[in-house]
């Protein structure tokens, strides 16, 4: 059996009753012998109607998946697809940990130094941090210089800041390919390389016409790092600026563990408000809901607002799917988030999470209309109440009952000024007799 | 009872396949010029209302042929009842379906 085939049986077999299974699979491995034989059909396209049947099978199927159905599996089974996604995350490089929010913005370690209330402080001060020769925390510093227009021969005009080599310490940057000689070297901005470079794929380690110098290409670096990104197309490295500037922006990472001495004032450290991993996930995580949840009352009939009624557990069931549905969802920005960073682009990718996750949302909605109330169970034996010429040529209510014998519920199917949200008439023990376990 | 059951133009054509002949799933799919994932659900559909049923063929006259055991489907009486019925509302059934080996 060919790849393709066996994986679309495998699969579609797992909504087949065990005891049902191996004899569903030989009448559909049978099927697909003769299909190869004839030639005249082709067998994927053969295998793929094996899943309506299967769903078919497993919608007939009285009790022994059934249990799939129950509140408990249900929120298991998305509490699991859950913890698949966090797996899937924390095996991305620095996945995890990069998605787990900071306990504050200097937790990042990311420090601005100011002086007299300017962003910038003189060369001299720069030089005794540097050395060691104050008590301020830090693990190391680098100064940089405010942008200047230059000319390259391939990009036209760069804005480029000099600064000190420190700066990879500092961002925590190790360049895949050192420069082999002694070229100067500079770091591109994430924007300048898109917009300038076409993101050309190959650009590190190449060498760019920078004022008639070679100059070659260290790493390409997120924007999000940089705090002043907006006038910054380019960093070069370049040692010499403390000796040929008086004053300049100084960047600085805390060392965690030393501790924090009493800072002489009026040098403060000033926390970078970095845009990180963490609060660039959130952002997408909350622009995704909000389209979402503009998109839901569209994508379903149900009246929203019949959804909280009928009983704490109830409610707390919906919360918890809808929870969890948000969990998966913000690793899902998670991963959009990680893509991005990681210089891989996809158009479809977003749109494909926002489907999935107003899918997910109605499924949510859809499920717990049909629960019952005390037991949380499925309803079972739907059957379409009213006059169908009144109501669009349809039946305007349905009717729901517990399988275990706790009550009605009736649903309109059309919301109308006489019967707008869901009704649950229950049933008391002398109706039990009607229905068995 | 089984009489009574009104069929969908699809479920007709199927249980007519069955009934002129195509005894499996691959050859009502032949018959009937119908998919895949038509075909098999709805024979699951007919078999449950007891309109048709099932047997597997012997493993050893499969064996002797070189080839895998298949599921052979057959009208029942209440099938060929319901299939009665169908036909009056559909008239054009019989033709549709070409009688089978």
């Amino acid at each position: 059996m060919r790849p393709f085939s066996f994986v679309v049986l495998r699969f579609a077999s797992l909504l087949i009753p065990r005891s049902m299974r191996e004899e569903w699979l030989a009448e559909w491995r049978a099927e697909l012998w003769y299909v190869r034989e004839s030639s005249q059909r082709s067998p994927a396209l053969f295998c793929l109607g094996a899943i309506p049947d299967a769903i078919c099978v497993w919608r007939s199927t009285p009790t022994d998946i059934k249990w799939l159905q129950s509140p408990g599996a249900c929120l298991l089974t998305l509490a699991a697809v859950c913890g698949a996604a966090v797996l899937l995350l924390s095996s991305l490089p620095g996945g995890l940990t990069a998605q787990l929010p900071s306990m504050s913005s200097g937790a990042n370690g990311l420090v601005a130094l100011w002086r007299d209330g300017r962003p910038t402080i003189p060369t001299d001060v720069f030089l005794s941090i540097r050395n060691s020769e104050t008590r301020i925390p830090l693990s190391s510093i680098a100064l940089y210089s405010t942008a200047t227009q230059q000319h390259t021969k391939q990009m036209g005009t760069l804005w480029v800041a000099r600064t000190t080599t420190s700066i990879l310490d500092v961002l925590r940057i190790s360049p895949t390919k050192r420069a082999p000689d002694s070229s100067p070297t500079i770091l591109l901005m994430r924007t300048a390389w898109e917009k300038k470079f076409n993101a050309d794929p190959g650009i590190v380690g190449r060498s760019i016409d920078i004022e008639g110098r070679s100059t070659r290409v260290l790493a390409v670096i997120p924007d999000r790092w940089w705090p002043r990104a907006a006038e910054i197309d380019a960093l070069l490295l370049d040692d010499r600026i403390v000796e040929e500037e008086s004053r300049g922006f100084a960047l600085a990472r805390l060392d965690t563990n030393r501790p924090a001495g009493r800072l002489r004032l009026p040098l403060r450290l000033i926390p970078v408000p970095l845009t990180d991993r963490f609060s660039a996930t959130w952002i997408l995580f909350l622009f995704t809901t909000i389209v979402v949840c503009l998109i839901l009352p569209v994508a379903t009939t149900l009246s929203l607002g019949e959804l909280p009624n009928y009983g704490g557990r109830r409610r707390a069931y919906l919360l918890a799917k809808l929870a969890l549905i948000a969990s998966l969802a913000y690793c899902g920005s998670a991963y959009m988030v990680h893509l991005r960073m990681t210089d891989t682009r996809s158009s479809v990718l977003p749109h494909f999470q926002i489907a999935a996750y107003v899918c997910a949302l109605r499924w949510a909605l859809h499920d717990q209309r049909r629960r019952c109330p005390v037991c949380l169970h499925p309803l079972t034996h739907p059957i379409a109440i009213g006059d169908r010429s009144r109501i669009f040529l349809d039946s305007n209510i349905t009717e729901l009952v517990c399988s275990r014998g706790h009550g009605l519920m009736h649903i309109p199917e059309t919301p109308t000024s006489w019967f707008a949200v869901q009704r649950w008439s229950n049933l008391d023990a002398s109706w039990s007799g009607l229905f068995t376990r | 009872m089984a009489g009574e059951t009104k069929l969908t133009h699809t479920a007709a054509m199927i249980l007519q396949a069955i009934s002129a002949g195509y005894g499996y799933g691959f050859s009502v799919m032949e018959a009937t010029g119908l998919p895949s994932g038509t075909v098999y659900p709805a024979m699951r559909r007919l078999e449950r209302d007891e309109l048709i049923s099932s047997l597997w063929e012997k493993q050893s006259i499969a064996d002797a042929e070189q080839r895998p055991a298949r599921k052979y489907y057959k009208i029942t009486r209440a099938g060929k009842a319901t299939l009665e019925a169908s036909q009056k509302r559909y008239p054009l059934l019989v033709k549709l379906i070409e009688t089978g080996k």
